[in-house]
C-alpha cells in the first residue's frame, strides 16, 4: 500500500565542536491522505528536525545524511532532489505547507500579510493572474476568521496579534491548497482559549479539504484531543506508534508509559501522585548506541544494553513499540511496580491562620506620551483583587495573558505599591509601607521564579546565589553556620551540596530550579509566589519539581501562591483556584468545585479549552466555544470584562461590573447569573 | 541527581574553567589572520618598552651635515629636515600611540560605564539628564569634538588621554545604559530585590560583573579608533607637541619633503594603519571569543 | 506621524540648546584672555574695564550665555577676531565648499558600499566575500590624512595627474574643478564605502537568520528572491542609521582632508579658529557642525518611518 507520504530511516546530523552527532537516527514515518498525525516529543527529541528534514530545510551546520522520503506524485526519493531545484521548490509550499511555533517573528516585518499570502499562491498555482491571486487570498484570509480581510490585505504583521498573526499563517500555508499542512508546536506560543479557536479551524479546514495535517507538539493533552495516529518520539528515534486510543490505553513503551505517569491531568482525583522521570533526556552528542531511553526506564534489564537494533517492532496489529522487551516482561515489571511504594501523597499541614489577607488590591499604571511626559492615560492592570490565604494553603491563580496575574504577584512582593487596598501579611497591613519598613516583610515572602535560565546571576555561583539572602538579612551567625545553612538548603531541594561551587550555565533546567526553590527557602519564608515555576521545563521533569514543592510545603507548613496558565498543573497543587480576567477576579473556588462545577462562563470556556491527556475521556467533554480572543488589556470592554466574548451576555453585562459574591459554600463568583 | 563527592566536583570544575579559558583562546586564535594580528600587536608593544635599545639613533638628535636624506643604509627610513633618524623616531613615537590609546580606552570606559549604568538602573530624571548630556556630545562630530577640547586641554599625553577619553565616553554610556535595561528586566535582579539588596550591591555585586564581556568587546573594538584620532590629532598639530615624535605628527612633519624622502611621511602611516587594523582584528576575534551564542551555551 | 516629527523636532531642539550650553561653557574655561586676544593686548586699563563690562565679563556664566544665545538664535555669532568679519560672513562662505564636497562623497559611498556588502553577505565565504571584506576592513583603518598624503605623492607629484592643492566651484571651471576635488573625493569616500559594506554585509547575515526567512523558504520560494525580496528589505534598515551617521560626521570630518589639500572649507576653519584662539569663531563652527549633523540624525530618524512599517503602524 502506498502513502501520501513516506519516510524510511531519516538520519539527520548536526556539526559541533567539529564533531557530527545525529540529531535523528533512522526516524520512519508515514501518512495518509486527511489524516491528522501527532507527533510527540521532548525539546531535543527530533520532532522538528524530522520535518525540516523532509523539506530539506535543514541548515547548516546541521544535514540530511540518508534516509527516503517519497511523496506521492513526486518521482523517486525527495531526498535526491536538489534543495533549490524546481521540485523540491514546488513541493515546499504548494504540496507541504509548514506553520511554525512562533508567529511574532515568522512573518516578514516589512512586507504587507496580503503580499505574503498572495506570494506563496503565485508561487504554487501556475497561470494564475494576479487579479485572482488577490481574491483568493482575501478568500483564504476569510477562511480563517479574519475579519474585514479586504481591508486588512495591506496590513503589515505587526498590527495583528499572536494569535491573529498565526491565523495568517494558516491563511498563508493553506491559500495554495497543499497535499499536507505541518504544524510545528504552531500554538505552543499562544493562549489557551486561542489555542483551542486555532486548532479547531485547523481540523475543520483540513476535514473539508481533505489535507493531512502532522502535529508536532510536546503537549499529549492536545494529540489526544485531535490526531487520530501518533507517533512518540524520544532521543532522536520514534519509540512508539499507533493510533490515538492504543497509545493512551494500550500503552506499550517504557518511555510512554513513564510519561502518562508523570503528567498531571485536569481530571486527576485530588491525591494522586505524579511520578516523574528520573534524570535528564540525552544530550544528542552523548547518546548511547542501545535504547537512548535506558538510563531513566524503569523497565530496563541487563538485555537493553546488548540490543543495538533500535528500530520499532509491530507488537500487535498496527501498534509499533521500539522496546526490546516482551509484552509478558513489560506486564510482569508492570505488576512490581506497582508495589513499588512511590511515597504517598506528603501530609499537609492545613491551619486556620490567615497567611495574606488581599482586599480590594488596585494597581494602574500611567502612560506618559511626548517630550514632557504626559500622563496620556492607564493601564488598568488590576482591580478589585480580595482573597485570604490560609497559613499551609496553596492558591492557585490562573488567567490567559494580559490577565495581571503577574501584577498581582508583584505587588504582594510589593515590588510594586498598589494603588489602594490592602495587603495584610500576618495581621499586618504592608501595601503602603516604604522601602525600609519594608525590610523585616522581605525574607517571610519569597518567589520562585518562571525562567530558570534567567533567573540564577550567571556569574554567580550556585552557592553563594542560595546564601545570598542569610548574608543580607543576618540570618547566619559565623562563616560555618552559613556554610552549614547553605549545605541543608542544597540537600532540602535534593542536590549535593558539593555542586554548590558551580556556576548557574552548567546547570540543566530542572536543577537551576532546583536551586532557584533554595534560594527561595533561604530566608525560612511563610509564603512563597511560585510564578508559572515548572512551564519552562521539560514534561518528564515537571513532575520532580511539583513533587519537590509538595513535600517542601507538608514539612515547612509554607502557604503558595501558584501561578500558572496550565490549570491541570495549578489543580493538581492547588487546594484552592483563583480565575483572573484582564486584571478582575472571575471566581474563586476549591479545586475540585471549580472543576465539577464552574459557575462562570470564562470558567468553563478556560476548562473546555484545556484538552486532557485521554482520547475516550476527550471525546465525552463537552466543547464550549467562545468567539474572538482575549483583548489587549488597554482596550478593556466595560461592564463585565468578558461580556464582548460571552454567551449569556446581556445590557447588564455592558453596563455594570459584577461584583465577586458568595455563591454559596465559599465558591464566589463574579458574574450577573450565579 | 549524579552523586559527585566534593573533590571531584572541585576537580570539574577546576576542569570546566580551563576548558573556558581554552575554548575562548581556541575561537580567539581559529584564524590566521588574529594570530597574526596578535604577533604584530605584541611586537609593537616590544619595540616600544625597548625604544631605547632597539632604535639605531637617539630620535632627537639633530645632525645638521644629513638633513631630509630618502633611505640608505645608515638610516633605513633616512631622516628628517633637521637630520633625525626616521625609524628611531617611529619607534619611539609608537609609546605615544600605545599609552594615549589604551589611557583614553580606560578613562572612557570607567566614566562612561558608571554613568551608563547609574542612567539605565535608575531611569527617570537621571537617565533624563544623563542621556540628553551624552547625546549633546554624541551630535558633535568625534573630531571636532575633540579639536575643540584640544584648545581647552591643550596637548600632552594625560591631556590628549583625557581629551580622547571624553569623546569617545558617548559609546560606552549607551552600550551599558541599554546593557542595564536589559539585565534589569531579568528575574535574578528582581530576586536580588527582593531578598532586600541595596541599589548599590545590586548594580555592582550583580549587573557589572554580568555586563563585563560587552564591556570588553566594547574596548577591543575602540582602541582602534583611538589610536587613529590620536594621530589625526597631532597631524593637525594639535595633539603632541614638538619635538616628541608621535606618528600622527611625523606623517604632517614629512608632508614638505614628499619629494626628498616620501617615506618620511608615508612610513608612520603605515604603521598606524597596521597597529590599528591588527587591534580591529583582535576586536573582532574576542567578541566572537566572547559571545556565548557562538561557543554554545546559554 | 506628524506629531512623530513635531517631537523629535523639540528634541533636536532641546539637544542644541545642551550643545550651545556645552560650548559656550567649554569655550569659557579657555586659558588666556579673550579680551587681550581680541585687542591685541596693547591697551590700556581703562579701555579694559569698558570692554570687559561691554562684553558682560563681569556677569555670571548664565546670563553671559543667554545673552550670547539670544544674539546666536538671531544670526549672530559675534565678530571673528582673526578674520576681523562677523562669524556668519566668515563661516557662510566655508560651509557651502564642505556641504558640496560632503553630499559628493556621500553619494559616491552609498550605492558602492551596498552593493559590495550585499555581494559579500550573498557570496559568503567565497573568494568575493573574503575579498570584499578584508578590503573593508582594511580601509576602515586608513587614516584620511595619510591616505591623502599618499594620493598627492602618487597622483600628483610622481605621475602629476592631477592638482596637488585648491579648491574651484564645478561652475566656475568644469574641469578644474573635477581635477582637483577627485582626490578629496577618493579620500573621503573609501571610509564610507568600507563602513557601509560592512554594516550591510553583518546585517544581511543577521536577518538570514530571522524565523520569516525560514518561513520564506518553506515556501518554496527561489533563494534569489528570498534574498531580494525578504532579506534585503529588512537588512537595509540598520544601514539608514549608518548613512545618517555618516553624513552627519563628514562635516567633521572632512578637517583631514580640507587640510592636506588646502581646501578653503569649515574644517580648516576650525583649526585655524582653534590655533589661534578665536573664541566666538569656534563656538560658531562647533554650534553649527552639531545643528547640521542634529538634523541629519531628525531627517534619518524620519526616513526610518517612513520606510519602516515596524515603526509606521505601530
Amino acid at each position: 500500500m502506498s502513502h501520501l507520504l513516506e519516510v524510511k530511516d531519516l538520519v539527520t546530523t548536526f556539526r559541533s565542536d567539529g564533531k557530527e552527532f545525529n540529531a535523528i537516527e533512522g526516524v520512519s514515518l508515514h501518512l495518509d491522505r486527511g489524516e491528522i498525525v501527532g507527533i510527540v516529543g521532548e525539546s531535543g527529541s527530533g520532532k522538528s528536525v524530522t520535518m525540516l528534514s523532509c523539506l530539506q530545510l535543514i541548515s547548516s551546520p546541521g544535514r540530511v545524511a540518508g534516509g527516503d522520503v517519497r511523496l506521492e506524485g513526486v518521482e523517486g526519493n525527495l531526498l535526491d532532489h536538489d534543495a533549490e531545484s524546481e521540485t523540491m521548490r514546488q513541493v515546499r509550499g504548494g504540496r507541504i505547507s509548514m506553520i511554525f511555533q512562533e508567529p511574532m517573528t515568522s512573518l516578514n516585518p516589512v512586507l504587507t500579510v496580503g503580499y505574503q499570502i498572495q506570494e506563496n499562491l503565485m508561487l504554487h498555482t501556475p497561470g494564475i493572474s494576479a487579479e485572482d491571486a488577490r481574491k483568493r487570498t482575501v478568500e483564504a484570509m476569510k477562511m480563517v476568521n479574519i475579519p474585514d480581510a479586504e481591508s486588512r490585505f495591506d496590513y503589515y504583521p505587526q498590527q495583528f496579534s499572536g494569535g491573529m498573526r498565526q491565523r495568517i499563517m494558516i491563511a498563508m500555508a493553506m491559500a495554495p491548497r497543499p497535499d499536507i499542512l505541518i504544524a510545528d508546536e504552531a500554538t505552543t506560543a499562544l493562549d489557551v482559549t486561542t489555542q483551542a479557536q486555532l486548532l479547531e479551524m485547523i481540523r475543520t479546514i483540513a476535514k473539508e479539504t481533505n489535507t493531512a495535517v502532522i502535529m508536532v507538539t510536546h503537549n499529549l493533552g492536545l494529540v489526544a484531543r485531535y490526531a487520530e495516529r501518533i507517533y512518540v518520539m524520544y532521543g532522536g528515534h520514534v519509540v512508539e506508534t499507533a493510533s490515538c486510543r492504543k497509545i493512551f490505553h494500550e500503552t506499550q513503551h517504557p518511555y510512554t508509559r513513564a510519561l502518562l505517569r508523570a503528567i498531571p491531568r485536569l481530571d486527576d482525583p485530588k491525591d494522586r501522585i505524579l511520578i516523574p522521570i528520573d534524570g535528564l533526556p540525552p544530550v544528542p552528542s552523548q547518546r548511547p548506541d542501545y535504547c537512548p531511553f535506558y538510563a531513566r526506564c524503569e523497565y530496563r534489564c541487563d538485555r537493553c544494553k546488548e540490543h543495538k537494533d533500535y528500530s520499532m517492532k509491530e507488537v500487535k496489529p498496527g501498534h509499533f513499540s521500539a522496546c526490546c522487551l516482551t509484552e509478558k516482561e513489560l506486564a510482569d515489571r508492570e505488576e512490581e511496580l506497582k508495589h513499588k511504594d512511590y511515597g504517598a501523597s506528603p501530609e499537609r499541614h492545613l491551619t486556620d491562620k490567615d497567611c495574606l489577607v488581599v482586599k480590594d488590591v488596585r494597581k494602574y499604571f500611567p502612560v506618559y506620551k511626548g517630550l514632557f511626559r504626559q500622563k496620556v492615560g492607564e493601564v488598568k492592570a488590576i482591580e478589585d483583587i480580595c482573597f485570604t490565604l490560609k497559613q499551609g494553603e496553596t492558591l492557585g491563580v490562573v488567567g490567559e495573558s494580559g490577565c495581571g496575574k503577574t501584577t498581582l504577584a508583584r505587588c504582594i512582593m510589593r515590588m510594586y505599591e498598589p494603588d489602594e487596598g490592602q495587603i495584610i501579611f500576618h495581621g499586618e497591613d504592608v501595601a503602603h509601607k516604604k522601602d525600609r519598613e519594608l525590610k523585616p516583610y522581605r525574607p517571610q515572602v519569597s518567589m520562585i521564579f518562571q525562567d530558570p535560565f534567567s533567573s540564577l546571576d550567571p556569574r554567580q555561583n550556585a552557592g553563594s546565589i542560595v546564601g545570598e539572602s542569610l548574608l543580607i538579612h543576618k540570618l547566619s551567625s559565623d562563616r560555618a553556620d552559613y556554610e552549614q545553612k547553605v549545605d541543608d538548603l542544597f540537600r532540602k531541594v535534593g542536590m549535593d551540596p558539593a555542586m554548590k561551587d558551580r556556576v548557574a550555565h552548567e546547570f540543566s533546567g530542572g536543577q537551576r530550579q532546583r536551586i532557584g526553590i533554595a534560594r527561595a527557602l533561604s530566608s525560612n519564608p511563610s509564603l512563597i509566589i511560585c510564578d508559572e515555576p515548572i512551564s519552562a521545563l521539560d514534561v518528564s521533569i515537571q513532575a520532580q519539581i511539583i513533587n519537590l514543592l509538595e513535600k517542601i510545603q507538608a514539612e515547612m507548613g509554607i502557604s503558595y501562591i501558584f501561578i500558572a496558565h496550565d490549570l491541570a498543573v495549578v489543580k493538581h497543587i492547588s487546594d484552592r483556584i483563583l480565575v483572573m480576567y484582564l486584571g478582575r477576579v472571575m471566581e474563586i473556588a476549591s479545586c475540585d468545585e471549580l472543576y465539577e462545577n464552574p459557575l462562570h462562563p470564562y470558567t468553563q470556556v478556560l476548562l473546555s479549552a484545556i484538552p486532557v491527556a485521554d482520547p475516550v475521556i476527550e471525546e465525552k467533554r463537552e466543547a464550549v466555544s467562545v468567539q474572538g480572543e482575549v483583548p489587549s488589556i488597554l482596550k478593556r470592554p466595560s461592564g463585565c470584562p468578558f461580556h464582548n466574548r460571552c454567551p449569556k451576555c446581556t445590557d447588564k453585562c455592558v453596563k455594570e461590573t459584577p461584583v465577586l459574591h458568595d455563591a454559596g459554600g465559599g465558591h464566589q463568583v463574579a458574574c450577573h447569573f450565579c | 541527581m549524579s552523586q559527585t563527592n566534593s573533590k571531584t566536583a572541585e576537580q570539574l570544575i577546576k576542569e570546566h574553567k580551563a576548558k573556558h579559558r581554552r575554548q575562548f583562546l581556541k575561537t580567539l586564535f581559529s584564524r590566521k589572520i588574529a594570530v597574526a594580528s596578535f604577533v604584530i600587536v605584541i611586537l609593537m608593544i616590544l619595540a616600544a618598552l625597548l625604544a631605547g635599545v632597539i632604535s639605531p639613533y637617539d630620535p632627537n638628535v639633530i645632525s645638521i651635515t644629513e638633513r631630509t636624506q630618502g633611505p640608505s643604509v645608515a638610516h633605513l627610513l633616512g631622516t628628517d629636515e633637521f637630520g633625525r633618524d626616521v625609524l628611531s623616531r617611529i619607534i619611539y613615537g609608537s609609546r605615544i600611540s600605545l599609552v594615549v590609546g589604551v589611557l583614553a580606552v580606560m578613562i572612557a570606559c570607567v566614566i562612561g560605564t558608571l554613568a551608563g549604568m547609574v542612567a539605565g538602573f535608575f531611569g527617570g530624571i537621571v537617565d533624563d539628564v544623563i542621556s540628553r548630556i551624552a547625546e549633546a556630545i554624541r551630535v558633535i562630530p568625534q573630531v571636532v569634538l575633540a579639536i575643540a577640547l584640544c584648545a581647552v586641554f591643550g596637548g600632552g599625553i594625560v591631556n590628549m588621554a583625557i581629551i580622547l577619553g571624553i569623546s569617545n565616553m558617548t559609546v560606552y554610556i549607551r552600550m551599558m545604559r541599554s546593557q542595564v535595561l536589559s539585565i534589569k528586566e531579568r528575574d535574578y535582579i528582581m530576586a536580588g530585590k527582593l531578598q532586600g539588596n541595596s541599589s548599590a550591591r545590586l548594580m555592582f555585586r550583580h549587573i557589572l560583573p554580568n555586563s563585563v564581556s560587552p564591556i570588553i568587546v566594547t574596548m577591543t573594538q575602540q582602541i582602534g579608533g583611538t589610536i587613529l584620532s590620536e594621530a589625526g590629532l597631532s597631524f593637525l598639530g594639535l595633539g603632541i607637541s614638538v619635538p616628541t615624535a608621535s606618528w600622527g605628527s611625523l606623517v604632517a612633519g614629512g608632508r614638505a619633503y614628499l619629494l626628498t624622502n616620501p617615506v618620511y611621511s608615508l612610513a608612520p602611516g603605515i604603521c598606524i594603519a597596521l597597529l590599528v587594523i591588527c587591534l580591529n582584528t583582535l576586536g573582532d576575534g574576542v567578541r566572537d571569543a566572547l559571545d556565548p551564542r557562538l561557543r554554545g551555551e546559554i | 506621524m506628524v506629531r512623530y516629527i513635531l517631537q523629535r523636532l523639540g528634541q533636536t531642539i532641546l539637544i542644541l540648546l545642551i550643545v550651545s550650553f556645552m560650548t559656550y561653557l567649554l569655550v569659557d574655561f579657555l586659558p588666556g584672555d579673550p579680551i587681550a586676544a581680541m585687542t591685541g593686548g596693547e591697551i590700556s586699563g581703562e579701555t579694559y574695564d569698558r570692554l570687559y563690562h561691554e562684553m558682560n565679563m563681569d556677569k555670571p556664566v548664565l546670563v553671559r550665555y543667554v545673552l550670547w544665545l539670544k544674539d546666536a538664535v538671531t544670526g549672530n555669532f559675534g565678530t571673528s577676531q582673526s578674520y576681523h568679519m562677523p562669524v556668519t560672513s566668515v563661516i557662510a562662505e566655508r560651509l557651502p565648499v564642505t556641504i558640496y564636497l560632503s553630499l559628493m562623497a556621500f553619494f559616491i559611498s552609498v550605492p558602492l558600499g551596498i552593493v559590495f556588502g550585499i555581494i559579500s553577505a550573498v557570496r559568503r565565504g567565497t573568494a568575493a566575500d573574503t575579498v570584499v571584506t578584508t578590503t573593508a576592513n582594511v580601509c576602515c583603518c586608513l587614516p584620511q590624512f595619510w591616505l591623502g598624503i599618499l594620493f598627492l605623492y602618487l597622483l600628483s607629484m610622481m605621475l602629476g595627474w592631477l592638482p596637488a592643492s585648491g579648491f574651484v566651484w564645478p561652475w566656475e571651471n568644469f574641469v578644474e574643478s573635477v581635477r582637483l576635488t577627485i582626490m578629496p573625493l577618493l579620500c573621503l569616500a573609501v571610509g564610507g564605502i568600507a563602513s557601509i559594506a560592512r554594516q550591510t554585509r553583518s546585517s544581511m547575515l543577521e536577518v538570514i537568520r530571522q524565523d520569516y526567512i525560514r518561513t520564506a523558504k518553506s515556501k518554496g520560494l527561489k533563494e534569489k528572491k528570498v534574498i531580494y525580496v525578504h532579506a534585503l528589505k529588512n537588512a537595509l534598515l540598520p544601514v539608514i542609521t549608518l548613512m545618517g551617521l555618516r553624513l552627519g560626521g563628514l562635516v567633521g570630518g572632512s578637517v583631514f582632508v580640507e587640510n592636506v589639500f588646502v581646501i578653503p572649507g569649515m574644517g580648516s576653519l576650525l583649526v585655524n579658529a582653534i590655533n589661534s584662539l578665536d573664541i566666538p569663531l569656534i563656538q560658531g563652527c562647533v554650534l553649527l557642525i552639531a545643528a547640521f549633523s542634529s538634523v541629519i540624525n531628525l531627517i534619518t530618524d524620519i526616513v526610518y518611518v517612513i520606510v519602516d512599517p515596524r515603526i509606521r503602524v505601530a
